[in-house]
């Protein structure tokens, strides 16, 4: 059960009338933050306190009390924030401060949003336990576990601090719904387009998608109210914006909110693949839900056998020519050039700073796109793309939205994830990479936990149906 | 040279910077050569982490234009692909260009009654430029100067349908025409082509990026006997790339086949596709320009010159509108065509010389023209004067023929003069009778020394012979 | 079906073109980690027929993205090299490695 001094909407209400409200919440945020460096859970990569401050007076002395006023945002690192550091998480780009805002921070700012930090990811979002990076953020629920990944620590900070505050992450193959299941909180990752992606680090251009993690569903459908919409710096955006409506958490009808879901199915495929107590857990929702609405069972047999390989594919390919630019010139790591040879500079800089991870993603995409494999495997991975989409698009025609539990396990210890195997890795994706491969929008929400670390569950949209989602997203807080 | 059995093919790939106010996939100025470096750059074109581009309009549809004047299939569906290769002047070290479906697909070029096949043309981004600050080769680092990185530039592509240099220059030549009459080249650029060349069916040779027709055909000429040369000593040609010296005037080896690049080509994810309706290729269909080809016609019809007079005023642009500027404000089409084929052309090309280096105003041309017209001025100071306006001081024939005396002076009475060198000759006027025609030309000498060369020699000799008889 | 041995000599050769210069030892890990990911993920794309579908650029497809040919600002020279380190910086020019 949410109540209304909870969510942001409540906290910008207040602060719109009373200044220090902003200045106590903010006061607060900060020491949290820096307690939690103290203690090395590593959730910011950046902050600088200066650049805060600044906002904070801008903030005084503006008329326009937009939509966040005053609210503290972290950002994904690989989201560019004019003039603060911003290397998605990884060493060769160290030291590049970036000379634009990306859209979402801009929209962001001008509804009065105080940008705060960036947080912590997976070296350019390769991963899904943020252990693909120098620093490494720590579970809140439990320091020996991972956040999750890619966007890890922004699922983390959200879970650890007491202030009002959202924060953006981005999703690749799961990056936002992952740490928001491990971390227990909401993560709204929208339609591929709907958010631009201009002023993003790009992982793999086509799969990308910036989103929202927050609170609760009511905070995240704010922020992506803020961020998504039109922008012509990205040619891929559509135009489009999520509206959000006014709403009374005393007076809230969820029959009238949820008028539009009307029957939803598990994906069975994606639930059998699941432990055994994050399925008990997932159960005993379904069971509460049935009180409100119609719940069956589909499959998809195509997406749970093809899409991760799909996934892989398209993602290291686009990936590899993406860090291409990253090569010791114009910004980020750079050396001295006097005397060597181009191809023994660029390797040197790139071998001696990227991952392991980032090497390997790389080697993939480049061999997945060279002549004689391009046509069987790059080409054929977008016809399978499009065969994929298919396949959620007929379950569509029969349910309004589709679930499943978001991970398969609880947040995972480190020293576990450490004997994984990179296919192994991979394949703790599978239950999130077949709604991000087809760009399909999707939310998790915390629904309990299980060895009292949090358990999400997932629930999958048709394009450009965001508003089915969050109204269920916020049944599913309600009757909690 | 080549032994008459060799057969050359060469096939030519022309880069040429189309004229847009901004660059191709973001909104830089395109004004790069009055620009200090790297003033004319944004985190698109410099390949800043987290931008991303959005294609120009107009590039599209000067590409279009070009498209169509070259015969082409325009693709009416197309995109963008990565062509990766990791390169100091490559800001993302991929290009983005168009490789499965280019915008414009088959199309030809005639030269003379040979037609050149275009395989095809497509859009991309040009490079930085690199500056070696000790020389190519020598210098220990490179200067980047990102302004013209991002710049928009149509590839031309042909089959290896050409034959010798001379006709690889001839087809430079012809296109760069036909180019600047769809009005799509950016001014004051060169084309540049990478040149494809193979012997007797042996491997392909590519030299790349020649600017200038020149140093295409001396590069190419040079390649040839040099791959007849290795074959000559057993040597097999392999297929590589290699590059043209201009100081020396040779082709040096870039890197060998196995060292190529493996561009990977993806689609752009940041781009979107392209679809032309039939009515946006309608329009620009209806908007084409008259090109060489309809004007040559036009200018045989419309001003009564001979096909080959048509066809030098045509093979210029400006040198075409010219004329009919001049024509337009009331000029003899004849007279004019004239002055522009024949004085001014061999002038040009007696001081090597190209149409865009000289300044020609169409009012001094006319004004000579019309001094022509009237029979004020003889042909030899209608070269003098139009040699002064070129590569003299470049005063207008007018004043020049003025301030010179050399109008012909309709106040001298030609036939008293013809008269009395007549009386003061009587020798040579009764060689003339009696058949030495030569002591015609003595006379008129003469008389034209009386009036300081300014009378027309034609006329004179007439009237001697009027006189004598 | 791509009948495909990975070698050490082919990620090798990969690696460099992608301008990665690998260690022994990475070479070694790398090579067995890329192999089962190819045979066991990559080359299940061999069992579908995907012959008469068309390829998904992006999940949601559109068209005719344009930009109005119009000059916009743009960096400064002092901008355009203002992430750029000392070292490498000469006349306003940016200092790049070798190109011959
Ligand atoms: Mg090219
Ligand atoms: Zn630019």
């Amino acid at each position: 059960m949410i109540k209304q001094d909870e969510t942001i909407k409540h906290f910008v209400n207040l602060a719109k009338s009373d200044f220090s409200q902003v200045e106590e919440n903010l006061s607060k945020i900060i020491f949290e933050l820096q307690h939690s460096q103290n203690k090395g859970l590593n959730y910011i990569e950046s902050f600088d306190e200066q650049l805060v401050l600044k906002q904070l007076e801008n903030l005084r002395n503006s008329n326009k009390k937009g939509k966040l006023f005053g609210v503290p945002i972290t950002v994904k690192d690989a989201i560019v924030v004019k003039d603060l550091e911003s290397k998605a998480g990884s060493r060769i780009l160290a030291g590049y401060k970036p000379q634009f805002d990306a859209t979402v921070i801009k929209k962001a700012r001008e509804e009065g949003a105080i940008i705060l930090a960036k947080t912590t990811q997976d070296e350019f979002g390769f991963g899904t336990f943020s252990t693909n990076t120098i620093k490494v953020p720590k579970n809140p629920f439990d320091q020996n576990r991972s956040c999750g990944g890619s966007s890890g620590g922004s699922g983390g900070f959200t879970a650890y601090t007491s202030a009002y505050h959202l924060s953006i992450g981005e999703s690749t193959g799961g990056s936002i719904a992952c740490p928001a299941s491990y971390c227990g909180v909401n993560g709204l990752t929208p339609t591929y387009g709907l958010v631009s992606r201009n002023g993003l680090i790009d992982y793999a251009n086509s799969l990308d998608k910036i989103g929202a993690i927050g609170r609760n569903t009511f905070d995240s459908e704010l922020l992506l109210n803020v961020i998504s919409g039109k922008d012509e710096m990205d040619s891929t955006n559509l135009g489009i914006n999520y509206a959000v409506d006014d709403y009374d958490l005393d007076a809230l009808d969820l029959n009238e909110l949820n008028k539009d879901v009307n029957k939803i199915a598990v994906i069975k495929d994606f639930y059998e693949f699941c432990d055994q107590d994050v399925k008990k857990v997932f159960d005993k929702q379904i069971e509460k839900l049935r009180e409100f609405v119609e719940v069956e069972e589909v499959s998809l047999p195509l997406n749970v056998k093809y899409a991760l390989s799909a996934y892989y594919i398209i993602a290291t390919s686009e990936a590899s020519t993406n860090l291409a630019k990253l090569s010791g010139l114009r910004y980020g790591i750079q050396e001295d050039v006097d005397g060597l040879h181009f191809d023994d500079y660029f390797s040197l800089v790139r071998s001696a700073n990227f991952s392991d991870e980032a090497k390997r993603r790389i080697i993939l995409g480049t061999f997945a796109r060279m002549s004689g494999f391009r046509d069987a495997y790059y080409l054929k991975s977008l016809k399978v793309r499009t065969k994929l989409i298919n396949e959620f698009k007929s379950a569509f025609k029969n349910y309004d939205l589709l679930l499943n539990p978001t991970m398969s396990t609880v947040a995972p210890r480190f020293d576990e994830i450490e004997k994984l195997t990179p296919i192994q890795n991979y394949a703790m994706d599978l239950c999130t990479v077949p709604a991000n491969l087809a760009g399909l929008p999707h939310l998790s929400s915390p629904i309990g936990f299980s060895q009292d670390m949090p358990v999400g569950l997932m629930t999958v949209a048709n394009h450009l149906e965001e508003k089915k989602l969050t109204a269920f997203g916020k049944l599913i807080e309600m009757i909690n | 040279m080549e032994n008459e059995e060799t057969k050359v093919m060469i096939g030519l790939e022309i880069h040429a910077y189309l004229d847009t106010k901004s660059k191709l996939f973001c909104s830089c100025p395109t004004n790069v050569n009055e620009s200090k470096p790297n003033s004319l750059c944004c985190p698109v074109c410099l390949g800043h982490p987290g931008s991303k581009p959005v294609l120009n309009e107009k590039a599209v549809e000067l590409g279009t234009k070009v498209g169509l004047a070259l015969n082409c299939k325009i693709n009416q569906d197309f995109f963008f692909s990565r062509k990766t290769y990791f390169y100091p002047d490559m800001s993302a070290n991929y290009q983005i260009t168009q490789y499965e479906i280019p915008l414009a697909g088959k199309g030809f070029v005639e030269l003379g009654d040979k037609k050149i096949t275009i395989r095809r043309a497509h859009l991309e981004i040009d490079p930085a430029a690199l500056i070696h600050p000790s020389g190519m080769g020598q210098s220990n680092y490179v200067l980047i100067d990102y302004n013209r990185s991002g710049l928009p530039l149509i590839e031309i592509v042909t089959e290896p349908d050409l034959t010798t240099p001379d006709e690889a220059r001839e087809f430079l030549i012809t296109l760069e025409n036909i180019l600047s009459y769809l009005l799509v080249l950016k001014p004051e650029t060169t084309l540049k082509a990478d040149c494809n060349i193979s012997i007797n069916g042996g491997n392909r040779v590519e030299i790349k990026n020649i600017s200038g027709f020149a140093n295409a055909k001396k590069a190419l000429t040079y390649e040839i006997k040099r791959q007849i040369n290795e074959t000559k000593l057993g040597k097999t040609i392999e297929q590589h790339t290699r590059a043209y010296n201009q100081e020396t005037n040779t082709t040096i080896p870039l890197r060998k086949k196995e060292t190529e690049e493996d561009y990977g080509y993806i689609f752009d994810p940041d781009l979107v596709k392209v679809n032309l309706t039939d009515e946006y290729l309608n329009k620009i269909k209806s908007s084409m320009p008259e090109l060489p080809k309809e004007k040559i016609v036009r200018f045989i019809k419309e001003y009564n010159l001979s096909e080959y007079d048509a066809k030098v005023l045509c093979s210029d642009f400006e040198l075409s509108n010219l004329f009919e500027t001049i024509v337009k404000k009331g000029a003899s089409p004849k007279i004019t065509n004239q002055i522009l084929t024949r004085e001014f052309l061999s002038i040009l090309n007696h001081d090597s010389l190209n149409f865009n280096q000289v300044k020609i105003n169409e009012t001094d041309i006319f004004d000579l023209v019309k001094l022509i017209e009237s029979e004020k001025v003889s042909d030899k100071n209608v070269k003098e004067s139009m040699i002064n306006y070129i590569s003299g001081d470049k005063t207008s024939p007018k004043s020049y023929l003025e301030k010179n005396n050399l109008l012909v002076d309709t106040t001298i009475d030609l036939d008293s003069i013809v008269i009395s060198v007549i009386d003061a000759n009587p020798k040579a006027k009764e060689d003339y009778k009696n058949g030495n025609e030569k002591t015609l030309n003595f006379l008129a000498g003469q008389i034209m020394r009386q009036t300081k060369g300014s009378a027309q020699i034609d006329k004179v000799l007439e009237k001697l012979k009027e006189k004598i008889n | 079906m791509v009948n495909i041995e990975i070698t050490k000599d082919l990620v090798k050769k990969v690696a460099k073109n992608a301008r990665l210069e690998l260690t022994e030892e990475e070479l070694e890990r790398f090579t067995s980690q890329i192999k089962d990911v190819i045979l066991d993920s990559f080359n299940k794309l061999d069992e579908i027929d995907v012959s008469d579908l068309e390829a998904s650029f992006q999940p949601i497809e559109q068209k005719n993205k344009f930009r109005k040919d119009e000059p916009n600002q743009n960096f400064s020279q002092d901008e355009a090299l203002k992430n750029v380190i000392e070292k490498l910086k000469e006349n306003g020019y940016i200092k790049g490695p070798k190109a011959m």
